[in-house]
């Protein structure tokens, strides 16, 4: 399991996360993960890598999400694999955090310029 | 056998130091299940994938007989079994044989192992700990009642933690009108928290002491479950459940679902006719939520498959599938059968990992007789 961070800006952090997000996969990451958000502006997750997301993955995606929402800022989900974004459907993750196809519709959700 | 001379001068400067009695142990560090161990002897370990070990790992990365460990004299020695992906001691590949020595790191996959020395108080404690494990295994075994093999209704289960502990468990039992309530849930994550949690909402559907709560209505019951269990006053955990009420005599099923998989229909030729869910958040994560709940009718002959998310991670080595569509495949394939399906499909299940499932595995078949 790999995470990067791709970009850290005063308008976002980009994090790109790749290979199984399994009980392993998050075990591995988990902690720098959040630690990468903690004082994002607003957290934006590429998923275009990951094959598989676990319910512990979930977890680690929304600990995240509620640990930005206490201070106003949000968690967006980026281009999930088919079988990631079922995992997000069944989960009723995709109700609660925006999931989205790029980052271009990332920025249109955080009302940020093109 | 060589004289203690002889172990003293030739194996690690550690040997030195071990205190009379001490005990060699394997711990994960980094992994499924952080904190589990293993004690090492001159009787060869190894350490894989494949479920029948003692110990082993459930990660898709580490092969079916990945390493072997064996204690000589006060060396622990390692040999890579021709893994896939290789062993690693501290960061350096092993070729051939290699000691560990103590203190150091062992990596096989997504796996870290740190060989410990314990003096016999640690061992005592940690034997302690052990058996207090096992025995909290086995109060949550007791919560879920047994199968029911005769009847209009039969049912039938299999629940197998990836840990000692698991965060899943399920029950089922008649309200005072005769409907019968059929209910799984998974807390998110394994261990002695995940099962405290897992074990706690259990007793309150069991027993039906949820206050103000009519168990035959779903939504109402995932409401108060939801109001009772806000993951920030619990250690920041939440539950998925699926939750059904069924009435025996005309076959009408509500139920909802708390982000949990779809429960599947199945007919008695195994063709899957539907997939029950409701689009609701896991319980306790959005405070004053308000969940919805749907209705169908369970048919004579047709039965009801519930299962936590660990049922479908099967595609981990190559088995061609991972997600709902590989579980349907694997529940059709089985065709007509009576109950006994659920340890039937999780032995399938595992064969098709070859090895070991990465997550809780538990599944929960009804089915509604046909006479």
């Amino acid at each position: 399991m790999e995470l990067e961070v791709v970009a850290k800006t005063d308008e976002w952090t980009l994090l790109a996360l790749r290979g199984r997000l399994d009980t392993a996969g998050v075990d591995q990451i988990e902690a720098r993960f959040s630690s990468a958000l903690a004082r994002a502006r607003h957290g934006v997750i590429d998923l275009s890598g990951v094959s598989f997301l676990a319910s512990l993955g979930v977890r680690m995606l929304l600990t995240a999400a509620k640990m930005l929402a206490r201070r106003g800022a949000t968690l967006t989900l980026v281009a999930p694999q088919e079988l990631v974004h079922e995992a997000l459907r069944f989960s009723s993750i995709d109700e609660i955090l925006p999931v989205v196809p790029d980052l271009a519709a990332a920025r249109r959700h955080l009302g940020l310029t093109p | 056998m060589a004289s203690p001379d002889f172990d003293r001068t030739t194996f690690s400067a550690a040997a030195h130091l071990a205190p009379k009695n001490a005990a060699h142990f394997l711990t994960v560090v980094e992994g499924v299940e952080p904190e589990r161990s293993v004690r090492l002897g001159a009787e060869a370990l190894i350490l894989g994938r494949e479920g029948s070990r003692p110990f082993h790992l459930p990660d898709p990365e580490i092969s079916r007989s990945h390493c072997e460990l064996k204690l000589v004299g006060e060396s622990l020695r390692v040999r890579d079994l021709g893994s896939t992906n290789g062993t690693y001691i501290d960061g350096e590949r092993v070729e051939g044989e290699r000691e560990l020595p103590v203190a150091s790191l062992l990596q096989i996959g997504k796996h870290t192992l740190r060989h410990e020395l314990l003096s016999p108080e640690e061992v005592a404690r940690h034997e302690q700990l052990s058996g207090e494990l096992e025995r909290a295994r086995r109060y949550i075994e007791d919560l879920i009642p047994l199968p029911w093999s005769d009847g209009p209704v039969r049912v039938d289960w299999c629940l197998v933690p990836t840990a000692r502990l698991g965060g899943d468990c399920l029950g089922y039992h008649a309200l005072a009108d005769g409907r019968i309530a059929i209910y799984l849930l998974d807390v998110c994550g394994h261990g002695v928290g995940s099962a405290l949690h897992s074990a706690s909402a259990l007793n309150m559907l069991r027993r039906s002491t949820l206050p103000a709560c009519d168990f035959g209505a779903p939504e109402i019951v995932l409401q108060r479950l939801n109001e009772t269990f806000a993951m920030e006053d619990h250690g920041g955990m939440y539950f998925t459940l699926w939750y059904g009420v069924l009435d025996p005599r005309s076959g009408e099923l509500r139920y909802s679902s708390a982000g949990h998989p779809p429960a599947l229909v199945l007919e008695p030729s195994g063709a899957i006719v539907a997939r029950l869910r409701c689009p609701n958040p896991p319980i306790g994560v959005l405070a004053g939520k308000r969940f919805t709940a749907a209705a169908t009718q369970l048919e004579r002959g047709q039965r009801l498959f519930v299962f936590s998310d660990g049922v479908y991670e099967l595609g981990a080595a190559g088995s061609g599938g991972d997600g709902i569509a590989a579980l349907e495949a694997l529940l059709s394939s089985l065709g007509d059968s009576p109950l006994a399906e659920p340890r039937r499909l999780y032995d399938r299940a595992r064969v098709a990992v070859g090895g070991e499932l990465g997550d809780d595995y538990t599944l929960l078949v009804l089915s509604r007789e046909r006479t």
